[in-house]
Parts: C-alpha cells; structure tokens; sequence
C-alpha cells in the first residue's frame, strides 16, 4: 500500500514537472485530417484520376499525342502527326468538377463531370471514391451509321474511382469503367456495352517529379467475358511516363499505345500495339486560373 | 508517514487544478512571404492557445493543413512541397512569458515579451518575440508579430520558384483566451 502511494505521488511530481509539455497536451484535438494530392494532376496519363479543381477554379489542360515510334524517320518517328484534345474542367464546388472538351481525334466534343463523394481519412476511411461520367458526341460517327440518327452520334463512359494514398510519396486507383455505345464503329470489334478495369498509380521520385503508369484491360464485352491478357480481338491501352510540377504548370510526358484522349476512345478503340512499335509519344499541360 | 504522503498528494492535485488556465482554438495567426512576385498572405484561424496565468507559461498548436491560401493550388504547394503537412503535421511555440511575476493582467495593454521554442517543419528553434498582452472581462487578448527565416527551419524553395517566395516570413497573431 504505502508502495502505491509512493508511486502515486512520484508521478504527480513527475506531472508538474512536465507542465510545459502538459500545456500542449492540453492542446491537442484528435480532428481527422483528409488525405490531399493523391496525385499532382486530375490525369495519370489518360485516365482519370480523384483530384479535381476547387471551387470557382478553372484547369485548362492541353493534350498532345504524336504518331507511332515505328513510322520511320521519314515521318521523325511519328513528331510529323499530331493530335490535340483540349479540356477546360471548372469546379462547381470542391467536390463537383463540369468539364467541356474537344479532340481531334475522331473529331470527338465530351462534356463531363467528376464528383468526389468520400475523401481518404474522412472518418479513417481508407480510400478517396469518386466518380467521372463523360458523354461524347462524334461528329464523325453518323457517317458511317446506315440510319444515321442523330443520337448515333452519342457514346457514354461512366467509371468510379477508387484512390488510396499509401503514403507521400506511393498513390494507386483502380477504375472500373462501363462504355456504352449508341453506335459502335463498324471497323472495331465493339459491343454495345463495353466494361473495362482501369489500373494506375504513381510514384513520387522527388518534390517535383513523379512517375506514373496505367493499364486499362477490356474485361468484358457485352456479354462476353474477356479474359485481360489473352485477348486477340482488343488492344488494351498501357501508358508510362513522369510528372513535372513546376508551380502554376504540371507537364505530363509519357509512352502509350493509345491514340485517342478521350475515355471511349483510349479505353476501347485502340488499334495500335506495344509489341510491334505502335507507341505514341505525348504531352499533357494543365494550367489552373483563378477567377 | 502514508497520511502525510496522501494529504500533500491531494495538496499537489488540488494545486495544478486551480492554477488559472486561458485557452483558446480559435486563434489567428496570418503570414506572409509575399514578393514583388506573388501574394502569399494565408490565414489560419484554428491556432489553439493556453496561458497559465499562475507561471506564465504558454503554448501554441497549430495544423498547417489549417492555413487558407488565395488559390489552392498554392496551398496544396505549401503543404506539400514546402513544409512536409504530412510528416511535420503541426507546428508549435511553447516558452513562457517574461517576468510574468511583473505583469498585472488587471491593467490593460502591456508590452510583454515570449521566449522559448518553436517548431516548424519538425525544426525547434529558440526565439524571443515582443507582443502585447490586453485583458477586460475574462478575456486575454495576445498580439505579436515577428520574422522567421525559412532557412532557419529547413524549408527549401526551388530555384525556379526562388523569386517568387520570401525567405523572409512575417507572422502576425491574434488570440482572445477564455478561462478554461
């Protein structure tokens, strides 16, 4: 007993003792804090990623993508052929993010919207959920449709993203996507419904440099299971490349197979193949304005 | 023996209990490393603050991630290039006030200097700032201002943005403390 008292009074000694560091203590709250820059921009490299402009902000992000690395030195190994998208994304709120944007692939105009609906350490939960729907209208599809209506000029991708922020420097998303087409093309081995698991993440090499990579297999095709390897009928799209953030810029300048920049074409119309040199050199600039 | 040891156990309790305690976590603090270049002037207004006014003692908390910027690109810049938000999430002051013994909290607007030591960017520093000390009605009001170096906490800025911020950081603070 008198064991205990001792103890008892050594530690309100000890207590007062340590009144300084008890005055921060009494400081503390427990608040939650989100998880912020899972990634440096709102692309991994075509896909999507959960981080989207603040509210009344305005990100403007050019997209190139040059032609195949196998097109000889006659055409400069593809620097000759050149396709632009550009994407103006305004934030409604923090969480709701109206894109408009324009590609010169295919000649393709989308209009989309991201919504985030749960941030990573809201409540300790572990993952950022959002979700990205885009509606493009081809102006080149009704050509070749034998009925040519104007809703056959319509194609919809809606995904959820999945993102967790491992730590400052590793971030991955997983982002299952279904593609619905009005038309599909006649020259591509397309359903109707198109489903597809988008893979990406990056990795920070310093303050201001990261790679990324993305893999974004067709997993099924209308009704068909596809089997994400093995798949002769479909090109699945892989990309690689790094982020540059420089201040008020971030330039992307990766390696894909993929020609297209918008999510129906890059996901389910490739038509080029690693394997056989059908790789595109390509750049995205996104600048953010304030207004 | 064990009463006497009881009764001065329950004497040191009662002793840390009412000694006087102002607190706050609402607190302001507003800096600024602005260039010729660019507006950098965020604002945090969750600064938590507590004075013991028996000794003098003070401290300070705040969450970087708690400073608003203009533009929040900026702000996601600062949390995480400049200052590490997620490794070094809070920064802190904690020293005492100099001859507390001397200063009558009853008459207003005294001049009054802090000593002791800051954290930023996981780096203590031993400063002193000067500030000024009001009270009316229970409550304790706190202004300071005062310049800290960036280098002197280890906060690097790249080359290519080196124009643009100032090594220099003026901070100005306001808090209004309540009884605990």
């Amino acid at each position: 007993m008198r064991r205990k008292v001792y103890v008892f009074f050594l530690l309100l000694v000890t207590m007062s003792s340590l009144a300084q560091d008890d005055l921060l203590t009494m400081l503390d709250n427990n608040e939650e804090t989100l998880t912020f820059a899972t990634f440096k921009s709102s692309k991994i490299i075509n896909l999507e990623t959960i981080e989207q402009p603040a509210e009344a902000e305005l990100d403007f992000i050019i997209c190139h993508r040059f032609g195949t690395l196998n097109s000889g030195i006659e055409n400069l190994y593809g620097i000759d052929y050149g396709n632009v998208r550009m994407i103006f994304n305004y934030g409604l709120t923090d969480n709701v993010t109206l894109g408009l944007a324009r590609s010169s692939t295919y000649k393709v105009i989308d209009g989309s919207l991201k919504t985030k609906f749960i941030n990573q350490g809201k409540n300790n939960f572990p993952l950022t959920i959002s979700t990205y729907s885009i509606i493009s209208f081809d102006t080149l599809t009704a050509l070749f449709s034998n009925k040519k209506k104007y809703a056959d000029n319509f194609s919809y991708t809606n995904q959820l993203l999945l993102a967790r922020k491992i730590n400052s420097e590793l971030s991955f998303q997983i982002s299952p996507s279904i593609t619905y087409y009005n038309f599909p093309s006649p020259f591509l081995e397309l359903s109707r419904i198109m489903y597809s698991l988008g893979i990406g993440g990056r990795y920070k090499l310093n303050k201001s440099v990261s790679i990324n990579y993305e893999w974004i297999p067709i997993i099924k095709s209308g009704d068909n299971i596809i089997h994400p390897i093995k798949n002769e009928n479909h090109i699945n799209s892989f990309s690689f490349g790094c982020d540059i953030e420089t201040g008020g810029h971030v330039f992307q300048l990766f390696l894909s197979n993929s020609t297209a920049m918008f999510e129906r074409g890059f996901i389910n119309e490739n038509v080029e193949n690693w394997s056989d040199g059908g790789i595109h050199f390509g750049f995205n600039i996104s600048r953010s304005f304030n207004f | 023996m064990r009463t006497f040891l009881i009764i001065l156990a329950i004497i040191s309790g009662f002793n840390s209990l009412s000694q006087g305690k102002y607190i706050t976590r609402n607190g302001m603090i507003e800096f600024n490393a602005s260039s010729p270049l660019e507006k950098i002037n965020p604002v945090n207004n969750h600064v938590s603050c507590i004075l013991d006014t028996e000794t003098g003692k003070i401290a300070f908390q705040l969450k970087m991630i708690s400073f608003k910027f203009e533009r929040a690109l900026m702000e996601e810049h600062f949390n995480e290039k400049y200052v590490d938000s997620e490794k070094y999430p809070t920064s802190t002051f904690i020293g005492s006030i100099v001859d507390w013994s001397n200063i009558d909290l009853k008459s207003k607007h005294q001049n009054v200097k802090a000593k002791g030591i800051l954290t930023i960017h996981g780096v203590d520093k031993q400063i002193e700032v000067s500030g000024t000390i009001n009270s009316s009605k229970n409550i304790i009001q706190i202004n300071s201002g005062f310049d800290i170096f960036l280098s002197d906490y280890n906060v690097k800025i790249p080359n290519l943005v080196k124009d643009k911020i100032s090594e220099k950081v003026s901070i100005l603070l306001e808090m209004k403390l309540q009884p605990k």
